[in-house]
């Protein structure tokens, strides 16, 4: 349940502080997310990744739909690596997944206990 | 155990939003920083625009003394009424802000030398030889001037820099134009500095085209008799923008002659040039030619073809100025345009302003250089430019009295360890902006008159129009009293008589008002005929447009406002007219083979109009470009800088001296003459244009050869548009080349008590790519369609607003 609770937390707080912050703010929501509700490190990346890639994703593409891929189609060949908006689109879930993974994880760490408990699955 | 982890974790995390959001550059290309660029909230995706003008209806504005209106046209033209004139110029700053802001601001940190900011190391030499040429120091002097000489004035060019900071102020990173995140940088503040700077740029690209190295380099190679030859002042019956038979009613101010021969210097490095293709076109007929009895006026400036277009339309309207046309962002009025009484444009006049002179410093310190029999001090001026990713280069340039050492020893000059001192018109204060700016309330001739008796250049043809019927052009600009030859050669430094004397008065300045025939031109020709008793020279003057535009003119009659559109637009190749049958007898048809027998005749039936879809164009063109080549083959290879000679006296020479030593080809062992450089270059040409289809396909119609390209002012070919389906070329009214061409087409008619107008540019209002308007003008412009201007005292009412934007004072 952690694991969804995080995901969606990330999610929502990502959405909302995006538009008031600069785009590194998904670090910074990761991190607390990760402090509040520790985790395994494999549990917390993935939340991280999700929460922030499944946002950065779908609002990459709902942009990229509005707009008829227009102005993606011209942004592809000033990058110059794919010609298909929707691979652009995955990157950048995987651009914002990445970075949130890691700062959440970082943020659980901070939380995790001094000696070593043994881990009782992913999805704790 | 732990702390390993969280430190490898962290550290982990850091270094990713690290290079996430840092620009980095790998070999030679440049990655824009990811994170940022690619962020749904912040980046790319946030430039894309579903509609036109995603802006709200109402805004506060610190700063404005009154609400302004501002209503948006179906060309996203903003119409801005305002009650006052400083609200008026800082809304104009405002919304040329909203739809340029990079453009201005790139545009300015290219006048400024400062490329090496963005780009790196790959711009220093430019950017050296920007700051050399002393732009900064002239826009200062302005600056400095007009806040003394009229302070009132001076205080609306802050209210346009207060509104361009006012829209700045607005922006986050997300909201930056795209090309601030490509380039990874932030708009900075604008200043009224920053206008009188463009405006210099504007002298740069139009007031620049001097020769003074190559022709000291060719009188020295070959001699003044085949100098003559090569590159003469004039030739007969000439079409001038003054036409010929004005009489000049005054006495012409003498200067002294000089004393002793110019130095012989031969320089082998070379200064950057503005396009030889820029140039411009605009005719005036009155109301005995015209099918209604009003007045028309058509102009065209042919500049470097941009995105975002060099020009940016506007209508202003506060009490006291109603006026509309193309305006330059960055810089507050209208340039070129009309209003309720009058219409104006201008075409470049040549015309030889800047001078190089030979320096000789005292010794290595370069503190002092002679001059006559004594020696002055210079001063020196540290540049100061920062590269990105590089640090700082300072760069001492020393200053003379007759202006900055631009080739020196230490930079372009470093081969032939010459220093020369550049005197150019742009280095002294001028009131250009209080020119324009009186222009736009101008109401009759006089007062056409007294605006630009404020004018110092770059010097234009300025021609005008009335609603009480007057046409007339003045030739404006601050123009020394030259001795004959004076500029043409570089000058002796230390040597007196070798300066500039004098100013000519503005009264003995060239100018015509109503003439008998009815009309007046002007296309960058000559000015005037021999009697004009001024040394006028420069070596580029227009041989052809002129001469089609007045051809034409002479035989029209009951001209409308299409007919001049028809005439902006008209493709005839005048060079092929008078070089393609001497082209063409100089080949032996008996031996032709068939496929050599086919482009012959095809070309001899062609009526030398250059339409976009015909291939004789490019036939032409082809076999032409490497007869030229051929001719001068004797430039390739030089050590030192030279310019081939213009064609129109080549194909003079080819006419009137068959043998002349020049047509000898120099790497064959025979003799040549005009003629077998003509019939080898058929061959050639054929050849050149099988290697031209092996890469580019089988299609070579004219308007796919010559590739007609809107460059995006970063070159990016994503933001660019190529292959522009138009006719013309470079010399022809229609002067649409590959790069360079018609930037702003205006026709008025003005009679009545009314004026109306057409007009059209190869861009949009708009300079986002990412607005679904970028560009939207390109095809309309390269068709040759005008849209007719909403230009009224209340266009409020008009059905063509699609967007109204208040803008308030803070209450």
């Amino acid at each position: 349940m952690k694991l969804f609770l995080r995901i969606i937390l990330i999610g929502a707080l990502t959405y909302l502080l995006s538009l008031y912050f600069p785009w590194w703010i998904i670090a910074v929501v990761g991190l607390g997310v990760g402090l509040l509700i520790p985790g395994g490190s494999l549990s917390t990346f993935i939340s991280g990744f999700l929460g922030v890639g499944i946002i950065w994703m779908g609002h990459a593409w709902s942009l990229d739909a509005k707009n008829d891929s227009q102005f993606t189609t011209i942004m592809l060949k000033v990058l110059g690596f794919t010609d298909d908006p929707i691979v652009l689109v995955a990157l950048v879930g995987l651009v914002g997944g990445l970075v949130g993974g890691f700062a959440t994880m970082t943020g659980s760490l901070f939380r995790a206990p001094v000696t070593k408990k043994k881990s009782s699955g992913y999805y704790n | 155990m732990r702390n390993i982890k969280i430190t490898l974790s962290l550290f982990f995390t850091l270094a990713l939003i690290y290079l996430l959001n840092t620009r980095l550059v790998l070999g030679s290309t440049a990655v824009p920083p990811l994170g940022k660029l690619l962020s749904p909230f912040h980046g790319f995706w946030q430039n894309a625009e579903n509609e036109a003008l995603p802006i709200p209806e109402e805004l506060t504005l610190e700063g404005l003394k009154a609400p302004v209106q501002i209503y948006f046209d179906n060309l996203l033209i903003p119409h801005i009424y305002a009650q006052s004139e400083h609200d008026l110029y800082m809304a104009q700053g405002y919304i040329v802000a909203y739809h340029r802001l990079w453009q201005m601001e790139f545009q300015l940190y290219s006048t400024a030398g400062r490329i090496s900011e963005l780009l790196g190391e790959q711009a220093l030499d430019y950017d050296r030889e920007k700051r050399r040429s002393g732009m900064v120091f002239g826009a200062k002097q302005s600056e400095e001037l007009l806040r003394k000489e009229d302070p009132k004035l001076y205080a609306l060019v802050e209210a346009y820099a207060k509104g361009v900071n006012a829209y700045i102020e607005t922006l986050s990173y997300r909201d930056f134009p795209i090309e601030y995140k490509l380039l990874d940088y932030e708009p900075e503040e604008w200043t009224a500095f920053k206008t009188f700077l463009l405006l210099r740029e504007m002298a740069d690209q139009l007031s620049r085209g001097e020769r003074d190295m190559e022709h000291t380099n060719a009188r020295k190679l070959w001699g003044d008799e085949t100098f003559d030859l090569l590159y003469p002042e004039t030739h007969p019956n000439l079409d001038p923008v003054i036409p010929v038979g004005t009489k000049w009613n005054f006495t012409p101010i003498q200067v002294n002659p000089p004393r002793g021969d110019y130095p012989l210097l031969a320089t082998q490095g070379e200064l950057s040039k503005p396009d030889p293709h820029f140039g411009s076109n605009s005719f005036i007929v009155n109301g005995k030619k015209t099918a209604n009895g009003k007045v028309l006026l058509a102009n065209e400036p042919d500049l470097s073809l941009n995105l975002p277009s060099i020009w940016y339309l506007a209508h202003l309207h506060a009490p006291g100025i109603n006026v509309m046309g193309s305006t330059i962002p960055g810089a507050p009025g209208v340039v070129l345009g009309f209003n309720d009484h009058v219409a104006w444009g201008f075409t470049n006049a040549k015309r030889d302003l800047v001078d190089w002179f030979a320096i000789e410093f005292k010794d290595k310190k370069r503190e002092e250089y002679k001059y006559d029999n004594k020696w002055l001090k210079t001063s020196k001026m540290v540049e100061e430019i920062k590269i990105r990713n590089g640090g700082v280069f300072y760069d001492t340039v020393v200053y003379t009295h007759y202006g900055p050492v631009t080739y020196d020893a230490t930079f372009n000059g470093k081969k032939d360890q010459i220093n020369l001192a550049m005197r150019w018109t742009a280095h002294d204060a001028s009131m250009e902006v209080k020119a324009l700016m009186l222009m736009n309330k101008a109401k009759n001739y006089e007062d056409y008159v007294e605006a630009f008796s404020y004018y110092t250049g770059p010097p234009q043809n300025m021609s005008f129009a009335s609603v009480d019927g007057d046409i007339a052009i003045w030739i404006n600009g601050k123009f020394p009293v030259k001795w004959e030859g004076q500029g043409k050669f570089i000058l002796d430094g230390t040597n007196s008589s070798h300066e500039w004397q004098d100013w000519m008065p503005r009264e003995h300045l060239y100018s015509v008002k109503n003439p008998p025939q009815n009309f007046l031109s002007s296309a960058n020709q000559h000015p005037g005929d021999s009697t004009y008793p001024y040394y006028d020279y420069d070596y580029n003057f227009e041989y052809y447009r002129n001469r089609r535009i007045n051809d034409r003119l002479k035989i029209m009659n009951g001209i409308k406002p299409e007919d001049m559109m028809l005439l902006q637009n008209d493709n005839f190749n005048y060079i092929a007219s008078e070089s393609l049958p001497m082209l063409l007898a100089s080949l032996d048809t008996l031996t032709l083979s068939e496929n050599e027998r086919l482009i012959y005749d095809q070309l001899a039936a062609w009526d030398y109009f250059n339409e976009p879809d015909l291939k004789e164009p490019t036939l032409f063109e082809l076999w032409w470009d490497i007869t030229h080549d051929n001719v001068w083959d004797e430039f390739k290879n030089q050590k030192v800088s030279l310019y081939k000679p213009h064609i129109y006296n080549t194909i003079y020479l080819m006419n009137t001296r068959p043998d002349f030593s020049f047509f000898d080809i120099k790497s064959t062992t025979n003799v040549e003459t005009a003629q077998d450089v003509m019939r080898v270059s058929f061959k050639k040409a054929l050849d050149s244009l099988e290697n031209w289809k092996k890469e580019k396909g089988e299609d070579y119609s004219w308007y796919k050869f010559k590739n007609t390209t809107i460059q995006h002012l970063l070159r990016l070919p994503a933001f660019t548009k190529s292959e522009v389906k138009i006719g013309g070329n470079n010399n022809i009214v229609n002067a649409a080349s590959h790069r360079a061409g018609p930037s702003w087409r205006m026709v008025v008619e003005l009679g009545e008590g009314k004026v109306k107008a057409w007009g059209i540019y190869p861009g949009s209002q708009t300079g986002n790519p990412g607005n679904p308007t970028y560009g939207e003008f390109i095809d309309r412009w390269a068709s040759g369609t005008y849209e007719p201007m909403l230009f009224e005292k209340e266009v409020k009412n008009s059905d063509r607003i699609i967007f109204t934007q208040t803008l308030s004072p803070e209450q």
